[in-house]
């Protein structure tokens, strides 16, 4: 035991004399930024109701019908025949103005300012002008009708507010869709809508991805990185042929595999602590810290061992540290395909979701099963077993 | 020209060498155990189309069995289909998220009963429209459909540039008017005569007229046409992931996706984390067994060995590129294959100098690292914030002109058949180009003995690598306008972390940031030559040296980067606007403060003054845009 501790003591000094800890700890500093990035900066983008007001105002909907040419070509691509063309024709302007449409009364219900133009020449003008941002053209299909309704958007390319544009209209026109299927799915041979009444609740858009994503990346991060810190460990030793020096004193390989081990698994639930505790400065609320650490602990050990397994059988750094990201990989995208993975349990013990608590015994006992497994290695290999190494 | 020969052979013989020892390094059966992972991986991903994250979260109770078999497709809700009472029961002693009765749906207050109702209300709307679609009657059942054309118009800091070429000096209108895109516009209008004015509005009108009239198989819509029949629909409906949008109903319409961006990105990442990973541990292994000191004792120069020893990886990296370039290609539907070798040429052109890139930070660091572990974690620092600055501007790949600072935005075009212009190109390389050469030519002059085969700190040798470059005083000029494309790509860099935070503080944190960047990086030559002492005089002669030579560094970057992004709020942060006299003051009155400081006090202390100046400044310059 006490070889094992110095063995470990000695690794642990050179993680702190070469400040690599500082540098992990940057590399998940940055990763939580750039998380924020995504979670802030992305989903407030792709959710209206969390744009400010002013943001609201800063881009403006010109709404204007389609010209009557526009009207005919499309009732005919759309398979009905042209009569209608004759008819349509005589008649330049459209009955009802833009205002008095069921679109631009939706619209208006939402958080834009639609402005109605009499035609789309003028709304050109003022799209030039930067007066408006975006331009809806209504189409002068009925509603009751069995047209296809064809709405065109004109949108400023790369611009952030055709985005922004695009993001409040989502809601009208689905509601505008709703309205239409309303009349017409009736038509359809035994259709009937699934009718639930839900309740109206401010929803927040980020809590699926906090906790189904980030809080999964950031706590396994530090778990990660400690299976490529057991590589370097072992492989540096193989590689400065300090193996020799260490093997002649009086600790065997086991001790010395034990000491590496205990440090790269010790400095992860620390870590992870700390992105706990974090999260909850930042109001996000993470259930069963406990259980979460020791989920993350098992995972660190299944991931350090089979680094170390790695790095005694290939003795070299690139090639371990290949196979090692390749496994890594691996893991990860069998994450994505099993329900029960490590990463989908961290989401639901952080959510406090029933159900966890027999698979994390199960990972915990991989884990120490994994351990029995390379000790054994360990005693019957010959070369490993007494405090000499010999390369066969 | 004979020495052009020697110098090629000599390359040649390296990089010989190279390919020889690392086919050495991975035996056949590691070869064929790293095929076969890569193999288990493919087949894994190809199953993992259908995300299992995030499954069993909520808890529903309801009972209705019809709802419950619904409900069941989605992995994220366990059912617990039971009478009314015991649903009820269930619900309220905190088993379950939602309780649905008799079609009414109830929610606690709790955050994670609110994000439940708002999956439940996606999955039900995911229900309705596959149940729509099994029926054959199109246009009774998707009615509405929405055609999306982009119309080109100019952005506010592009008109911006225009304004100011008309009035250079006006600087403080300038930075006002790139707050206010509106004002912007009339400065814009006036500058660029009626004739432009006329011709740009007729083009939108036009384009409406135009778009609008052409059958819709014609236009140039940015989502497809509606289709003609349901056949057609469920065509359209069964779409590749990694492909462009096509059911285009009110529904179905997403804004762009940046998802698609990030994966293609990570693609083409990928195998570049591996090459520099065998690379830095080719570089660190003649360190560590002291092999080096026989490529350095033969006739070989340092650069013939440093081009030798890349020359393999660089040619390995580009051709997986090529190949991986192709495939994607392919599988976005392109057929003609002069197409997709064009369009492969166009990618491996884009992603040389981030290849580059990669591999002189990996060459750098295994220079740098004392041993293997700070090895990894330097080379992983690095990744980090070369892929954070490669994949998320590539975010906003068909949002927003600031993902041009990301060479991965011109690659996601190239992959959607956009095409890319010329000075789009230059724009996002030259910076890399320049960081990589200048990373290169600085690892170069430390691949010496005193360097590879000595325990000296990371700082100490960065000191000897400025220290190497500075062969004459008067070099000083040309480090720090070497180092202007490092400021640049850090602060580029700066602003896709602060872009998410409101807009007056992301200016100030954002000036504060560059205003230390640009001064360490100033400074750094005249702290290197401060090691060895100098008079009062030569303070002030390195200060100008120093400080015009960041200034000519940065007209420069201006003169390429001119279009797109110098004329933003930010840009004028970073470059300071276009006047002449009072930033090369400011440059040069800044390195004199560190200079002359350094003979009484700590490098840190002259760093901290001589940014409180430098944001100082910049806070005055940008009042109007803070204090609006």
């Amino acid at each position: 035991m006490h070889n094992i501790l110095s063995i470990a003591k000695k690794d642990l000094r050179g993680l702190f004399s070469e400040k690599t800890l500082v540098l992990t700890i940057f590399i998940q500093l940055f990763i939580a930024l750039f998380s924020s990035f995504l979670v802030v900066g992305l989903t407030s983008f792709y959710d209206p109701g969390s744009l400010s007001e002013s943001e609201m105002k800063s881009a403006n909907l010109g709404l204007a019908h389609r010209s009557e040419i526009v009207l005919n070509s499309s009732t005919g691509a759309n398979g009905s025949n042209y009569t209608g063309y004759a008819r349509y024709t005589s008649d330049i302007r459209p009955n009802r103005s833009v205002n008095e449409t069921l679109l631009y009364r939706l619209i208006e219900a939402g958080k834009l300012s639609p402005v109605a133009y009499p035609d789309y020449s003028t709304a050109g003008s003022d799209f030039y002008r930067s007066e408006i941002d975006g331009i809806l053209l209504v189409p002068n299909t009925t509603i009751e009708g069995s047209d296809l309704i064809d709405i065109h958007i004109y949108l400023p390319k790369t611009d952030l507010k055709a985005t922004v544009l695009m993001l409040q209209l989502k809601e009208p026109l689905e509601r505008f869709e709703q309205c239409v299927r309303n009349i017409r799915t009736a038509r359809l041979p035994g259709y009937a809508p699934i009718d639930l009444k839900f309740p109206e609740k401010p929803s927040n858009p980020y809590f699926e991805f906090i906790y189904v994503v980030l809080i999964p990346l950031l706590v396994f991060t530090p778990a990660f990185i400690s299976g490529g810190l057991i590589i370097d460990f072992i492989t540096e030793e193989f590689e400065q042929k300090t193996i020799d020096l260490l093997l002649v004193s009086p600790v065997t390989f086991a001790d010395i595999l034990d000491g590496k081990i205990l440090v790269a698994t010790g400095i992860v639930p620390v870590q992870v602590s700390v992105w706990i505790a974090l999260l909850l400065l930042n109001q996000i609320p993470v259930h069963n810290p406990v259980a979460i650490l020791l989920l993350v602990t098992a995972v660190t050990l299944i991931l350090v061992l089979t680094g170390a397994f790695i790095s005694i059988t290939l003795e070299t750094r690139g090639t371990s540290q290949l196979f090692y990201s390749l496994i890594l990989i691996m893991l990860f995208l069998l994450c994505y395909i099993f329900q029960n993975s490590p990463m989908n349990l961290v989401a639901k013990l952080a959510i406090d979701s029933p159900g966890c608590g027999v698979y994390l015994i199960i990972y915990l006992l991989i884990a120490s099963l994994l351990y029995a497994v390379l000790r054994r290695i360990m005693r019957y290999q010959s070369r490993y077993r007494s405090g000499y190494h010999r390369r066969s | 020209m004979d020495t052009d020969i020697n110098m090629m052979v000599g390359v040649f013989t390296i990089a010989k060498w190279e390919l020889l020892r690392s086919r050495l390094d991975l035996s056949t059966r590691s070869m064929i155990a790293a095929g076969g992972f890569v193999v288990a991986i493919v087949v894994i991903a190809s199953f993992a189309s259908h995300s299992n994250m995030g499954s069993g979260l909520y808890t529903i109770s309801l009972d209705d069995a019809n709802l419950a078999q619904i409900l069941e497709c989605d992995d994220r809700f366990n059912i617990l289909l039971l009478g009314s009472d015991d649903a009820r029961d269930a619900y309220l002693s905190r088993g379950a998220d939602i309780l649905i009765i008799s079609g009414n749906v109830s929610v606690h207050g709790t955050e994670k009963s609110i994000a439940a109702l708002d999956a439940l209300k996606s999955t039900m709307k995911l229900h309705r429209e596959i149940r729509l679609s099994s029926y054959p009657d199109l246009n009774n059942s998707f009615p509405v459909w929405i055609t999306i054309h982009h119309l080109e118009r100019e952005q506010s800091f592009q008109m911006l540039a225009s304004a100011r070429s008309g009035s250079e000096s006006d600087l403080d209108d300038g930075v006002a008017g790139s707050a206010d895109a509106d004002a912007a516009h009339d400065a814009a209008g006036a500058a660029r005569g009626p004739q432009a004015y006329v011709s740009g509005e007729d083009a939108i009108i036009m384009e409406l007229k135009r778009s609008g009239a052409a059958g819709p198989a014609e236009t140039d819509a940015d989502t497809p046409a509606p289709p003609a029949d349901m056949q057609e629909f469920r065509q359209m409906a069964r779409r590749n992931f990694l492909e462009k949008q096509t059911v285009a109903t009110p529904s179905n319409i997403e804004p762009p996706i940046p998802f698609t961006s990030v994966i293609f990105a990570f693609i083409f990442m990928f195998p570049m984390y591996f090459v520099a990973q065998f690379y830095s541990a080719s570089i660190m292994n003649e360190r560590t067994n002291r092999s080096g000191e026989f490529l350095l004792v033969s006739p070989l120069t340092k650069r013939e060995i440093v081009a030798g020893k890349t020359l393999p990886y660089l040619i390995t990296t580009i051709g997986i590129m090529f190949v991986l370039a192709m495939y994607l290609k392919y599988t976005l539907g392109s057929t003609s294959s002069s197409e997709i070798v064009k369009n492969s040429l166009m990618i491996v052109a884009v992603m040389i100098p981030v290849v580059s890139l990669f591999l002189s930070f990996s060459l750098f660091s295994s220079i740098l690292a004392r041993s293997f572990k700070e090895l990894t974690f330097v080379s992983v620092f690095f990744s980090t914030i070369v892929s954070g600055y490669l994949f998320f501007p590539a975010m906003f790949a068909h949002i927003h002109a600031i993902a041009l600072i990301s060479p991965m935005t011109l690659v996601v075009k190239i992959l959607t058949g956009t095409e890319i212009c010329l000075s789009e190109y230059l724009f996002s390389t030259v910076p890399f180009y320049c960081v990589s050469i200048a990373t290169f030519g600085f690892a170069t002059l430390i691949f010496r003995e005193e360097d590879l085969f000595t325990q000296k700190t990371v700082k100490k040798k960065i000191i000897d690598c400025i220290e190497l470059f500075l062969r004459k005083r008067s070099y000083l000029f040309l480090l720090t306008l070497i180092f202007i494309p490092f400021a640049y790509m850090f602060e580029l860099m700066s602003i896709v972390l602060l872009f998410n935070i409101p807009l007056p503080y992301s200016i100030i944190a954002m000036i504060c940031i560059s205003a230390l960047i640009e001064e360490v990086l100033k400074s750094a030559g005249v702290y290197t030559l401060s090691l060895k002492g100098y008079t009062g005089k030569q303070a002030i002669i390195l200060a100008i040296l120093a400080g015009s030579g960041f200034f000519v560094g940065e007209k420069l970057m201006m003169l390429v980067t001119v279009a797109s992004i110098a004329d933003s709020v930010f840009g004028t942060v970073i470059s300071m606007g276009s006047l002449l006299v009072y930033p090369l003051l400011l440059h040069i009155g800044c390195v004199a403060i560190v200079a002359i400081g350094l003979r009484y006090q700590r490098y840190s202390v002259c760093l901290l003054a001589a940014t409180a100046v430098h944001v100082a400044y910049n806070f005055f310059l940008l009042r109007g845009v803070i204090f609006a």
